[in-house]
């Protein structure tokens, strides 16, 4: 008698395993869909990964002071080459050497330099640099206004914050802090006085703003 | 359970996880993909730009819509305009016939700084593109762009105006515009970070006109009889501004109290020249939205970089100045 063939099953135990793998797999293909361990992003697309890009509004004034303004003192402009800039093509200075935001409107120089106390005023310092008589330019002493101080030295980005209220908080904070380690070391400095000093100046109108040159100060030494 | 029809039901599980995961999560394609030669025509031709824009009913808004409107059609597209009359309800059916008619592109003015960003999410998440004009959304990445007037700074040079033209001393009121608006908050606050640190300058109210001429008239005449010796009134902007001066002179006092708006509006700017408003400032709505208009253009060709917000600087308008502006600009057109 011919034996009958035997079929092989596969065992119900592995039919189940296939099942549950095949399950389990839907599941992480879901839960991948929904939080992409990978981001694959268009080259030129903005505020990509989040942190890096953020991360001067994670910063307050002061630190901001700290970490990014003062290191980046040292690289103002020299205040004499740029008053003979200013003097012999204002555009041109302009192009060369001015710090511009958005569209239309103000621009900004950022200068430091040696020079000698000739005036004071209720609300300036009025400061002679090189052979000039009378001030070439004028350092303020308060109050503090404006936006000089943060875009003027470029300390932060107007995209890196959630909202314009938050941006415009940080300048009124970096004006206080002028006014506070700033402007006591020398509002009661004398005529004749050399003072050393960085600053930022705003140009709204150059019919007016630009002789004299008014100087926020970021720092002022008196000597 | 066959095996055949196990192994069947498992390739299909597994086919089916693949496209899965291939067709979302791994890709941030927010918009609609590729260049625009293969971005989808709306109606087979023509391709179209909507503005959506929070009212026409004051002046400055409609030049902003009308600007917009027409440098798309210089750019070839159609365009159509769309009055939200400041109802977050009307924007958002706006946008849903906007999307639905497939336009794309949207240069938008928004109702509400927060309550809008739903609206431009969902435009982006239907692959169009969302510009920003005047008004900010808080998102920082629901918007392709926004163009924005620099507000706040913009009050500050107003604040300091205002002090060197009231002086020191002096009792004054103000007139807000819509509360839930961005602009509110950074022109008051811009003003008050000068004003506030002249201790003799006093703030006898504060309410809001919501940016409207005749609410503004109607606010300020009660202002006016609770406190007579006013000597300076802050508006938010020029059609608050008209409304306050229309209070004054009714009241007979046009003479005595001295009205600072913003907005650089046609009307305000020819009542600085005949000595009836001490100061406004100029926004340039129409570089805001042509400048909108041709991000948008951009974007529909394929560029793709743009920062997130560009601030458009504002200029302080005084009698010693006024004959350089007008139009909503500069005579000399910018």
């Amino acid at each position: 008698m011919a034996s009958e063939p035997v079929t092989q099953l596969q065992p119900r135990g592995g039919r189940r395993r296939a099942v549950k793998w095949a399950a389990m797999v839907v599941v992480v293909a879901g839960l991948c869909a929904l939080w992409p361990p990978v981001r694959v992003v268009r080259i030129g697309d903005t505020a990509v990964v989040g942190s890096t890009t953020r991360s001067a509004a994670k910063l307050g004034a002061a630190e901001l002071w700290e970490q990014r303004l003062t290191p980046a003192l040292t690289k103002a402009v020299n205040a004499g080459e740029l008053l003979t800039d200013i003097r012999q093509n204002p555009d041109a200075a302009r192009k060369k050497h001015a710090r511009e935001f958005g569209i239309g409107g103000s621009y900004y120089y950022f200068l430091q330099g040696t020079g000698r106390i000739v005036a004071r005023n209720p609300h300036s310092v009025g400061v002679a640099i090189g052979e000039d008589r009378e001030a070439s330019l004028s350092i303020e002493t308060g109050p503090i206004f404006g936006n000089a101080v943060r875009d003027g030295t470029g300390v932060a980005d107007v995209n890196d914050y959630p909202n314009s209220q938050e941006f415009n908080a940080l300048s009124e904070a970096l004006n206080k802090l002028v006014e506070e380690r700033v402007i006591p070391s020398f509002r009661d400095a004398t005529v004749g006085k050399e003072v050393r000093f960085t600053g930022v100046a705003e140009v709204s109108d150059p019919d007016t703003d630009l002789r004299p040159l008014r100087v926020i100060p970021l720092s002022v030494e008196v000597r | 359970m066959s095996q055949t029809c196990l192994r069947r039901t498992v390739s299909m599980l597994v086919l089916a996880t693949c496209a899965l995961v291939a067709g979302s999560g791994g890709c941030k394609d927010d918009y609609s993909s590729g260049t625009a030669s293969t971005q989808p025509s709306s109606n087979g031709g023509q391709k179209k730009m909507a503005v959506v824009v929070s009212t026409l009913n004051n002046p400055w808004f409609v030049v902003l819509s009308d600007t917009a409107r027409d440098r798309a059609r210089e750019l070839g597209y159609e365009a159509a305009v769309f009055d939200s009359q400041n109802d977050p309800a009307k924007e958002s059916t706006h946008f849903d016939n906007v999307i639905a008619a497939k336009y794309d592109a949207i240069l938008f003015n928004c109702t509400d700084a927060d309550g809008s960003v739903a609206n431009v999410k969902r435009a982006k998440a239907a692959g169009v593109p969302v510009f920003c004009m005047d008004r900010e959304v808080n998102s920082p990445d629901a918007a392709v762009s926004q163009v924005l007037s620099d507000n706040y700074s913009g009050c500050v040079k107003l604040g300091q105006h205002f002090v060197k033209s009231v002086g020191e001393t002096g009792k004054y009121a103000e007139l807000l515009g819509i509360m839930g608006d961005n602009n509110t908050k950074a022109r008051s606050e811009g003003f008050h970070s000068v004003v506030d640190r002249y201790p003799g300058l006093v703030m006898v109210a504060q309410q809001s006109g919501d940016f409207d001429r005749a609410k503004g008239m109607t606010v300020f005449e009660s202002m006016l009889q609770a406190h007579p010796d006013v000597t300076a009134v802050f508006c938010g902007n020029d059609a608050m501004a008209m409304g306050a001066l229309q209070a004054l002179s009714a009241a007979g006092k046009a003479d005595k109290v001295k009205i600072f708006g913003f907005d650089g509006a046609d009307d305000a700017v020819k009542a600085i020249a005949d000595g009836k408003i001490e100061a406004t400032m100029m926004q340039y709505p129409k570089v805001m939205a042509r400048t909108a208009a041709e991000s948008a253009d951009k974007y529909i060709k394929g560029e793709r970089s743009f920062p997130q917000k560009i601030p458009v600087a504002v200029e302080l308008v005084t009698k010693s100045n006024v004959s350089k502006f007008g139009n909503y600009g500069k005579i000399d057109g910018k």
